[in-house]
């Protein structure tokens, strides 16, 4: 591992292809393009590790809750709109496909799959955002919306509670409100990395030796993805629908 | 390096100044600092931000201790004493205590100590600089523009129903000063994973790279959780989605939970990085190798995942089950075990050694003295039944005082002046340092000692006024909290004296182990001329004397 | 880390498996449960799920031994989050006499 300038792994030094932007890619303080890879990878996994404990807290949130109020946290969770949740939630795993594969077809120098992948990745992403969209002006439809757009009595009337457990129901909605409302926050972030990783492949930036940017952010996009996972059946399957 | 530009010296009585190219001055202007990717820079950098917020948050607890001269206060009115104490809690926990030892001397000396040319991402060290300089600058404001006064716990629902002062600016401040420091762990951790000199091994590093890197554990898994929870309270001040709402059948004890999950592995934040300077500074005082190297390395992880088992310990008296008390109770016992163990290495270390007691060993064993007593009265209040007595008195802040201020401090200053000479390349005035180590020591006791008193005595925390009987022992403490002040203030002289007038220092003033030492003083920008190659175990002082000896 | 190039057809594989499994936890929330037991078996089948997108989609399984424990610890530390806050919450009030308890 000398220091004598810069040192490049003989693929690299095969895979110019037309342009100089490889051998530039290189950081002064890492011997080869793959420690640098890897490095970025681990990176991307420990702050992925650091999401898992801040989203963790709104789930320990709602169950700590469900587990004191289950009537009225389950009551809530059946008038949420599972068909666009479970429609979202194979919306997003397919995306997760798309994003494996832009990543995929990186290591393989295929550059117009590669884009292919990223702007369908984006698209499906901002499809996710469309549904999520019709979900929330159907939940404003159907008074969902504590503090703005809510009906308690409706609660006591057609769902059963007590009037003492509509507030509950209130808790649980804002579980929802903002699980989903962050959630949707890293959806909008993750579509802005695809699209300029999108717009980078266009200017030919990477090659099959230096793709690691389209790797952490896919990296990022499988854990948007995961986050969702836990969150239909949190959120949205909590007691038995009729 | 000799053989570039100089014509070479006639007879000369002393060495020639030396013109090599150093961090510092190879570059000039403001926008080679604020642009750098340098981590040296950036360390200092860092330096100067917590130095100036550590003055801040010492102004706002001189005004209180100046109230509670007089058992009626009135000093200041009990509103603004309550967001003096705030002020300080919040200034010195989060944007002193937290940050200090990590961003300045780690930022600084990891690369250097894992002979790396720098972190592993150098843009993102640069972007954390500004996170805490954002959250600090929005927190003053925050602070001078009306204040808060719910303490530096925001506890529910005060922060979020009732207090109608600066929570929601404080809070965002804090949150952006926290995602500061995340990005920091997650530079060291990578860093110490990836960039590692050829031979260097996990158990040939320095125990300051391993406290480092257990710190940074908690960094990443910690700080998150705090970060949600502020978040939680700033969405239900802005938009009444109460979470921790009572009226909704929210649970106020929820925020607890959530903001002492991070605050107690916080504390341990502090103080990991300290007991790591303390591991450097000792064997190198006392010329002998770290005892039990293998010990301190695991307990270092010891501390950072035991710390995560315990956070309930601060609320025996909030509401939470029995049951849970009395298994945060138990765990809270199992944390000292690794503390301990370092303190035995540390005082194994001196055993037989060949002591000198320059400035950082003056430091460093007060540290582990005052350490010890603040660890041991952790013990009586792990106590559920001692908790419950002395709990929301001075005697709690007596016992984080002596591990956070003759604790943490204490070690930090060990290291400041400890590597003062590889940063700056200069030595500061020994008597002068000296002199500061005794003031501080003395005045330390004579501040907190009388704390543990009246604090079991019943005296609580957080009031602007207090029973008669009391006075004679908070006129000592803000008589020692003086002293303690003129003894901080002391380096702030020094120290920058010795940037024009001090002592050039040498590769290795100290004689000490170690590949920081192995590189110019100021080091050159790239660290090391050459990758070095690392063939032997650290804190190699016992080689020294068996060569004495010959 | 670039030598191992999985097959297109394995990420589509898991993919279909994911499907499956989305249409599993949606049909199974139809099924009268108590609450316990819906949150049981839909996070279960959400840790199958969240496993095959860490493992295949994210390349767990070609990445370095490290990177397995970053994925460990992360799991291990929300479990401690979880656990130990809801030991508070699931112990309260069993001494029904006990003011406070």
């Amino acid at each position: 591992m000398s220091s004598e300038g810069v040192v490049l792994t003989s693929e690299a030094r095969q895979t110019l292809d037309g342009t100089l932007l490889v051998r530039h890619r290189l950081e002064e303080q890492y011997a080869d393009l793959e420690q640098q890879h890897e490095t970025a990878a681990f990176g991307m996994w420990v702050f992925l590790a650091t999401e898992v404990m801040f989203f963790g807290v709104l789930f320990l949130g709602v169950e700590a809750y469900h587990y004191m109020y289950p009537e009225a946290f389950e009551a809530a969770s059946e008038k949420l709109n599972w068909v666009i949740g479970g429609i979202n939630t194979l919306v997003l795993l397919l995306s997760s496909l798309t994003a494996v594969l832009a990543v995929h077809y990186s290591k393989l120098g295929d550059r117009r799959r590669v884009m292919i992948c990223l702007g369908v990745t984006a698209l499906l992403g901002v499809v996710f955002l469309c549904f999520k969209g019709l979900e929330y002006y159907d939940d404003y439809v159907d008074k969902l919306i504590p503090g703005w757009s809510f009906d308690d009595s409706e609660w006591v009337r057609e769902e059963g509670l007590k009037p003492v457990q509509v507030p509950h129901v209130k808790l649980f909605l804002l579980f929802y409100w903002i699980m989903t409302g962050l959630h949707g926050l890293h959806v909008i972030i993750g579509i802005v990395a695809m699209l300029v990783m999108l717009e980078l492949a266009r200017r030919k930036h990477f090659s099959p030796t230096y793709y690691s940017p389209i790797d952490v952010t896919a990296l990022y996009w499988h854990f948007v993805d995961i986050v969702w996972i836990f969150l239909l059946p949190t959120l949205y399957l909590m007691g038995t629908h009729k | 390096m000799s053989s570039q530009t100089l014509p070479p010296p006639k007879v000369i009585a002393q060495p020639p100044e030396r013109v090599s190219e150093t961090y510092l001055n190879i570059a000039h202007g403001i926008a080679s600092w604020l642009l750098t990717k340098d981590h040296k820079r950036i360390g200092l950098m860092y330096l100067m931000v917590v130095t100036a917020m550590f003055f801040l948050g010492g102004f706002a607890i001189t005004l209180v201790r100046l109230n509670l001269l007089t058992p009626e206060g009135g000093l200041v009115s009990a509103d603004t004493y309550n967001r003096l104490f705030t002020m300080h809690g919040v200034i010195m926990v989060f944007f002193f205590l937290v940050p200090v030892i990590p961003a300045v001397l780690g930022n600084f000396m990891l690369p250097l100590m894992i002979g790396a040319k720098d972190l592993a991402f150098p843009r993102l060290n640069l972007l954390s600089w500004y996170l805490f300089v954002t959250g600090a600058g929005w927190t003053l404001y925050a602070m001078f523009a009306g204040g808060i006064d719910t303490g530096w716990t925001f506890y529910t629902p005060y922060a979020t129903e009732s207090s109608h002062y600066n929570v929601l600016m404080t809070m965002l401040g804090v949150v952006i000063a926290g995602f500061s420091s995340m990005l920091t762990g997650l530079n060291f951790i990578v860093t110490t994973h990836w960039l590692r000199a050829p031979g260097l091994t996990w158990f040939r590093l320095p125990i300051f790279v391993w406290t480092i890197y257990a710190t940074s554990l908690i960094f990443m898994l910690a700080t998150p959780v705090l970060a949600m929870a502020l978040i939680l309270v700033i969405v239900e001040r802005v938009l009444g989605f109460g979470i921790f709402d009572p009226a909704l059948g929210g649970d106020p004890v929820l925020f607890q939970h959530l903001f002492w999950f991070y605050s107690h592995p916080a504390v341990y934040i502090m103080i990991l990085p300290g007991m790591g300077v303390a591991s450097e500074v000792i064997p190198c005082f006392a010329r002998k190798k770290l005892f039990g190297y293998t010990f301190v390395c695991y307990s270092s992880f010891g501390i950072a995942c035991l710390s995560f088992l315990v956070w309930a310990h601060h609320m025996f008296v909030a509401g939470i089950s029995m049951y849970a008390a009395l298994l945060f109770s138990s765990l809270s016992f199992l944390v000292a075990v690794p503390s301990a163990i370092k303190v035995f290495n540390w005082t194994a270390t001196l055993y037989k050694g060949s002591i000198s007691y320059q400035t950082p060993m003056l430091f460093a064993l007060g540290f582990v003295a005052l350490f010890t007593i603040g660890g041991l009265t952790g013990l009586f209040l792990a106590t559920l039944g001692l908790d419950l007595h002395v709990h929301d008195t001075y005697f709690i802040i007596a016992h984080f005082h002596f591990i956070m201020v003759g604790g943490m401090v204490m070690a930090y200053m060990s290291g400041l002046h400890y590597w003062w000479p590889k940063m700056t390349g200069r030595m500061y005035s020994e008597w002068w340092s000296r002199l500061a180590a005794m003031i501080i020591f003395v005045g330390f006791f004579l501040t907190f000692l009388p704390q543990f008193i009246v604090g079991y005595n019943g005296m609580p925390r957080r009031y602007h006024m207090y029973a008669p009987e009391f006075q004679v022992w908070n006129v000592l403490s803000t008589a020692g909290a003086s002293i303690l002040g003129v003894g901080y203030l002391l380096p702030l002289g020094y120290l920058l004296f010795s940037l024009r007038y001090g002592k050039r220092a040498g590769d290795n003033p100290w004689k000490a182990t170690g590949l920081e030492w192995q590189t110019p003083s100021p080091p050159p920008k790239h660290n090391f001329e050459k990758t070095p190659i690392v063939v032997r175990d650290p804190y190699q002082y016992h080689l020294e004397k068996a060569q004495n000896e010959q | 880390m670039s030598e191992h190039i999985m097959p297109a057809s394995v990420y589509v594989l898991i993919f279909a498996i994911l499907v499956a499994l989305t249409l599993l936890t949606v049909g199974v929330s139809f099924i009268p449960l108590a609450g316990v037991w819906h949150v049981v078996v839909g996070m279960g089948i959400a840790l199958i799920k969240g496993s095959l997108v860490v493992l295949f989609f994210m390349h767990a399984v070609h990445s370095p031994k490290i990177t397995w424990l970053v994925i460990g610890a992360a799991v291990v530390w929300l479990m401690i989050l979880l656990v130990l806050t809801l030991a508070d919450y699931m112990t309260r009030g069993l001494i029904p006499h006990l003011p406070g308890h």
